[in-house]
C-alpha cells in the first residue's frame, strides 16, 4: 500500500466523474477532496496543504487553463494533472508548456491515473520544499521594523556597521542593537545566511549580482 | 445547436465515471471487508451513468439520421 503523502483535489463539473475519481483515489489509499467548479477551489485555496490537482480542462466558466494561470500568478503553484477528451491538442499543449504535469484522456485507467498522481505528488513535495523556505523568509522579514529593514538592506549589501550609522546618521551603537534583533528576528546564524533569506524574501539589492 | 464533436465530448463523462466506479469497487472487494452500502452506491452510480451514456448515443444517432446522405458517405469536406 502506498503511503499517502498529500491530498488529490479533484475539481470537474460533472457530479458523477468528481464521486467515482473520489472513490475510486480513496479506495488506492489517497486523501481526496473535490470541488464542482475552479472558483469554488480556489475560494479554498490553501498553499500550505501538501496536494495536487486533478482538474478537468474543459468546465464551464473559469476552465482548467484559467485555474492554471491563477495559479501561476499565486503564491504556490500546485502541480496538476489535466483530465481532458482527445480533441483538446491544442489546449493541451498549451497546458504542458505552462507547467502541467500530466494529461489525461477520459476514461482514465488505473495505472495511468495512479502513476500521475504519484509523480505529481513528488513534484509537490520538492516544489513545496522550496516555496516553504521563500515563505518563510518573507513571514519574517515582515516581522521587521521600517528601521530595521533599512538595516538589513545595509547589512546584505556588504556595508559595515561604522558605514551603516553614517549613512542612517545614527550611532554604531545603535546599528549595533538594530543588526542583532535583525539577525535574531529572521533566524539567521551568520552574515551569509543573513544574505540567503534576504535573496529568498526578495528583498531589493540583496542579490550580489545586482550593480546600481 | 449541438455539434457531434460536444456530444463525443459528453459521452466521456459518463464513461469515466463507470470506469472510475467499476475500479473502485474492485479493489474494495479485494481489499476485503467493503462497506456494501457503499458498494451498492457504486452499482446505482453505473447503472444511471450507463443510462445517461445510451440517452447521448441515442442522441448522437439521431443527428447523424438527419444528416444528408451526400455528407454521410463523405469524408469531412
Amino acid at each position: 500500500m502506498k503511503k499517502p503523502a498529500g491530498t488529490l483535489f479533484i475539481v470537474d463539473d460533472d457530479a458523477q466523474v468528481r464521486r467515482s475519481l473520489s472513490r475510486l483515489l480513496r479506495a488506492c489509499g489517497y486523501l481526496t477532496r473535490t470541488f464542482a467548479s475552479a472558483p469554488d477551489f480556489l475560494a479554498e485555496h490553501d498553499p500550505a496543504v501538501p496536494g495536487c490537482l486533478i482538474l478537468d480542462l474543459a468546465m464551464p466558466g473559469m476552465g482548467g487553463l484559467e485555474l492554471q494561470e491563477a495559479l501561476a500568478t499565486s503564491s504556490y503553484r500546485r502541480p496538476i494533472i489535466f483530465l481532458t477528451g482527445r480533441g483538446d491538442i491544442s489546449k493541451s499543449v498549451h497546458a504542458m508548456k505552462s507547467g502541467a504535469v500530466n494529461f489525461l484522456t477520459k476514461p482514465v485507467d488505473i495505472p495511468d491515473l495512479t502513476a500521475a498522481v504519484e509523480e505529481a505528488l513528488e513534484i509537490d513535495a520538492a516544489e513545496r520544499a522550496a516555496w516553504l523556505e521563500r515563505h518563510g523568509a518573507a513571514e519574517r522579514f515582515a516581522t521587521l521594523t521600517p528601521r530595521e529593514r533599512q538595516v538589513l538592506r545595509h547589512v546584505v549589501s556588504g556595508k559595515i556597521n561604522k558605514q551603516i550609522a553614517a549613512d542612517l546618521g545614527t550611532a554604531e551603537k545603535t546599528i549595533k542593537v538594530h543588526r542583532s534583533r535583525v539577525m535574531r528576528k529572521m533566524h539567521a546564524g551568520s552574515l551569509v545566511e543573513l544574505v540567503k533569506l534576504a535573496s529568498l524574501a526578495g528583498i531589493p539589492g540583496s542579490n550580489a549580482q545586482q550593480h546600481r | 445547436m449541438t455539434a457531434p464533436e460536444t456530444l463525443v465530448h459528453e459521452l466521456r463523462q459518463p464513461l469515466t465515471a463507470i470506469l472510475s466506479n467499476a475500479q473502485a469497487a474492485h479493489r474494495m472487494l479485494a481489499a476485503g471487508s467493503p462497506d456494501l452500502r457503499e458498494v451498492r452506491e457504486i452499482l446505482s452510480d453505473i447503472i444511471a451513468c450507463d443510462k445517461r451514456a445510451a440517452g447521448i448515443l441515442g442522441r448522437l444517432e439521431d443527428m447523424l439520421k438527419t444528416a444528408a446522405p451526400k455528407t454521410r458517405f463523405g469524408h469531412g469536406e
